[in-house]
């Protein structure tokens, strides 16, 4: 394997492939939340730009990570950890820096929170959410890089939600 | 019995045959939720299989079968 850092492979779109080498070549080292530590998730520039909520001349030419650790403020971080972005540099509520929140979107492209989520198990005892997004996802319609502060698909959090709340009530998958 | 795959981009997972989304890599066929994910995966597929190892220890994203 070779390392590289030129590029932003994993969640640069189309074009902004820089880097020489075929993807599956690319081996990085993981990224550290320079405050806690916790390993950052990769994130492309679309997704920090559109989520900061300060002067977007604060974005470098860097690779930024995403540190869903819940006991730390950050949310972005750059790569060589010199530049952070905290919850209150950030639009949006941060799903994963509220562990015990009932009205913070898990889903931000369709708007679910694991208050709407209790709310249909309770009327229903059934949830059509993970069915509803994904027909959303098959529509065109989610924009994951530009409304969820994590950059990526919501899905997986959205079932372990469902998995959670459903235990909670006793409920049965 | 029901075969459980796992797209290792966001974690989701279902029983085998229900997503559409496949990418082959180093021999293997992994499944994805969304064209967005399995698009994260062909980019840098070995960073996510790393980040899916890491958070689902010992969990098989797309066991034959």
């Amino acid at each position: 394997m070779e390392d590289c850092s030129c590029c932003r492979a994993d969640t640069a779109g189309a074009g902004e492939m820089a880097c020489q080498l075929p993807p599956a070549a690319v081996k990085r080292t993981p990224a550290l939340c320079p405050v806690t530590g916790s390993k950052g998730k990769r994130v492309g520039q679309t997704t920090v730009k559109a989520m900061l909520a300060v002067s977007l001349a604060a974005i470098r030419d860097a690779d930024y990570f995403f540190c869903a650790d819940p006991d730390c403020p950050v949310v972005y971080f750059s790569a060589d950890g010199l530049q952070t972005f905290t919850v209150d540099d950030v639009r949006e509520r941060v799903f994963q820096k509220e562990p015990q929140a009932e009205d913070v979107f898990v889903c931000y492209c369709f708007r679910h929170t694991p208050a709407s989520i209790r709310q249909e198990l309770l009327e229903s005892g059934t949830s059509t959410v993970v069915e509803a997004i994904t027909a959303g996802i098959r529509a065109g319609q989610c924009g994951c890089d530009i409304r969820n502060p994590q950059g990526s698909c919501c899905l997986g959090n959205v079932n372990a939600v469902v998995k959670s709340v459903r235990d909670g009530m006793g409920l049965r998958s | 019995m029901a075969v459980i795959v796992y797209d290792v981009v966001c974690g989701m997972h279902t029983e085998k045959g229900n997503w559409t989304s496949q990418a082959e890599y180093n021999g293997k066929t992994y499944y994805f939720c969304c064209d967005g994910c399995k698009s994260a995966f062909e980019r840098s597929p070995e960073y996510h299989l790393q980040n899916f190892a890491e958070e689902h220890p010992g969990v098989d994203p797309s066991p034959e079968g």
